[in-house]
């Protein structure tokens, strides 16, 4: 069982709201030197199906990202998690792919590499959040995929996966070669210890560049880029009694009119 | 330490353990949980040593990393062991197995991984940003420690501390006990965590890596007195750096230090504090440590206080909960919280105050006051803030 898990390397998103920056003209995050760079949560989750179906199956898992050379410091982290071998996909040519050309850029690492029965994609970016790249690679594969998995098995062949819907599960049953988008609900991705990690950084990882993979042209373009402002008052209201003080509420929230 | 040597060594510890059953009674697991012997001090060490003796399937290892990890590491066990029994060292083999299941991958709890993550990212639990952690310093007007700044003792704020504003609260009280005594002392503007979640949660290459990076800060400045506010980096210090590194390095608790200076009248207590309070012993001050004394000698310095001891006190003190990397999960078999035991407690005895010496016993008991509703007749105090309080009319 030869299994390929994309994963994307970025901004630690636990950091304080107030430490997230952007460039507005260049229209891209900024990275302050004291913020650290992290695996998309949603992708270690997909790793972490990988690695619940190599438990019980024997499987070799691949990690393949799209990113900056520093993605070769989460690659290394998914090895630590269990994860066999990884490749950086990665040139100054990519830098400005959208989901279309992520989508199309993965493919084409995943064809060359030719041998996977599952594909494994987070349910969406942890920064962006599109989630189009999962379903945009296997539609260039011309492969089956399945979204919002909670739960995969993998017998005979085939994959059968259970998706979380608004009012439940439903359980999709696919043909091997495949693709599945894993949610959150699959569970909490597994610590690696640090030595793992520590003996982890001494592995290679290869770069595969614009001359293995050809670029792709994006197909969407963000117009402008900014941080919404907030702004948030509070007022108590006061009151004699706890009944006083409702109907104060109810006055001022109509007055406002918010009721 | 490789698996083998560990498993060893787990197996070794557990198979002295005689079965007595001694130690359940004092184990604060059994306060909180249905009750089953599984569930508290050497029920958990013996579940462990069966999973390891013959291997067991995973659903089974996660059920067990439950068990595991919900240990308070409060020591209570061990004493009892050790007065009643065959002295049989259960946290030891707690440890271990937590450093096993770590590198197992079955280990921490799901919520214990980002205090985790922040350590090695960013040097706390709390995901503070190093930039974020310095601002608490702006405006307290204490140096950064350094042989230039001629300061005698480092004051070691630890991350609670900086993170939460109550304990800021503490930390700040003891700052201007220590300039009210004229205590030349500094901290470190690029302070990390002392390495004890890393120690408690079971990962131990990292806390190597924290050790040996704040050692060589040490001594590159010059240490020579180190001064905690939390009791748990106090332990760390004392008991998890290693001792021929930590030579010539004198490590206290600040309760140690207040007495010292009250005995030496650098610090008079001239105020009177008519309150009926009880102090709750932290358990990494006392039964870890056998500090009973100095915070009590502290306290009875405080004219018109009044002290009433808990039913539960000194070496059988029982933990706020707070302990072993509890601050950062919660469990599902538990029924109850440990602090709010407490505060019934302190409400049985008619304490208007519970005074304790640690930011997580005190975190937890406020909430236990909270939740147990009782936020109009008692409130949860740091010794430095009653200190404090009891010197105010001086100079």
């Amino acid at each position: 069982m030869k299994i390929a898990v994309c994963v994307r390397e970025i901004l630690d998103p636990e950091i304080p709201s107030k430490a997230f920056k952007i460039d507005a003209e260049a229209k891209r995050a900024i990275k302050l030197p004291e913020v650290e760079l992290v695996i998309s949560d949603y992708d270690a989750r997909a790793l972490e199906a990988a690695l619940r179906i190599k438990d019980s199956l024997e499987s070799e898992i691949t990690v393949m990202s799209l990113g900056a050379e520093s993605a070769k410091d989460i690659i290394r982290r998914c090895i630590a998690m269990g994860a066999d071998e990884g490749i950086l996909v990665s040139d100054p040519a990519f830098d400005d792919s959208d989901s279309f050309a992520t989508a199309c850029v993965l493919a084409e690492a995943i064809k060359k590499q030719n041998n996977f029965d599952l594909i494994l994609c987070g349910i969406q970016e942890g920064d962006w959040d599109s989630g189009q790249v999962g379903s945009g690679v296997a539609e260039l594969l011309g492969i089956p995929s399945v979204t919002r998995a909670g739960n995969i098995e993998v017998n005979d062949g085939k994959v059968v996966v259970e998706r979380v819907v608004t009012d439940g599960r439903e359980t999709v049953e696919m043909l091997l070669p495949a693709l599945v988008t894993v949610s959150s609900e699959i569970g909490e991705p597994r610590y690696p210890s640090i030595r793992r990690v520590r003996e982890a950084a001494k592995k290679e990882i290869p770069t595969w560049t614009a001359a293995d993979i050809a670029p792709a042209i994006p197909r969407s373009e963000i117009v402008s880029l900014f941080i919404p402002s907030r702004e948030a008052e509070c007022e108590f209201i006061a009151g004699e009694s706890p009944e006083e003080m409702g109907s104060n509420l109810a006055l001022k929230l109509r007055e406002a009119k918010a009721i | 330490m490789s698996q083998e040597e560990l498993k060893q060594d787990i197996l070794d510890v557990v198979t002295n353990c005689v079965k007595c059953r001694f130690c359940l009674a004092v184990c604060p697991l059994l306060d909180i949980t249905k009750g089953w012997q599984g569930q508290g001090a050497s029920g958990i060490t013996l579940a462990i040593y069966t999973a390891l003796k013959w291997e067991v399937e995973r659903e089974y290892k996660e059920a067990l990393r439950d068990l595991l990890f919900s240990c308070t590491t409060c020591r209570n066990c061990v004493v009892r062991c050790q007065e009643t029994s065959v002295g049989v060292d259960l946290l030891d083999a707690i440890d271990k197995s937590r450093q096993f299941f770590v590198e197992e991958m079955y280990g921490p709890m799901p919520q214990q991984k980002k205090p985790l993550e922040f350590l090695e990212r960013y040097g706390n639990p709390y995901g503070m940003l190093p930039s974020e952690r310095k601002e608490w310093m702006k405006g307290l007007g204490v140096p950064d420690y350094s042989e230039a700044t001629a300061a005698e003792v480092l004051l070691y704020i630890g991350c609670t501390a900086t993170h939460d504003p109550r304990i800021a609260d503490v930390a700040r009280a003891l700052i201007q006990l220590l300039k009210a005594a004229q205590v030349k002392f500094g901290i470190l503007e690029d302070e990390t965590c002392c390495a004890c979640p890393t120690f408690r949660l079971g990962e131990q290459f990292l806390a190597e890596e924290i050790v040996q990076e704040n050692i060589s800060k040490f001594k590159s400045r010059g240490v020579k007195h180190i001064v905690t506010l939390s009791p748990h980096c106090f332990d760390t210090f004392l008991n998890n750096y290693p001792k021929s590194e930590m030579q010539g390095i004198k490590v206290q608790h600040y309760s140690q230090l207040l007495r010292d200076l009250i005995k030496q009248g650098r610090l008079v207590l001239k105020s009177k504090v008519e309150k009926k309070v009880t102090y709750h012993d932290p358990c990494y001050l006392g039964r870890h440590n056998d500090i009973y004394e100095a915070p009590r000698e502290v306290l009875g310095s405080i004219p018109g206080i009044k002290l009433v001891e808990f039913n539960r006190c000194k070496a059988d003190s029982l933990c706020c909960g707070g302990g072993g990397g509890r601050m950062w999960a919660d469990f599902e078999a538990e029924e109850e919280r440990l602090a709010n035991i407490r505060v019934r407690e302190a409400i049985s005895l008619g304490a208007e105050v519970i005074v304790t010496a640690c930011p997580f016993c005190l975190i937890n008991m406020e909430d236990g006051v909270k939740s147990v509703g009782v936020e109009d007749s008692l409130k949860v105090i740091d010794i430095a803030e009653l200190i404090l309080s009891a010197i105010e009319e001086q100079g």
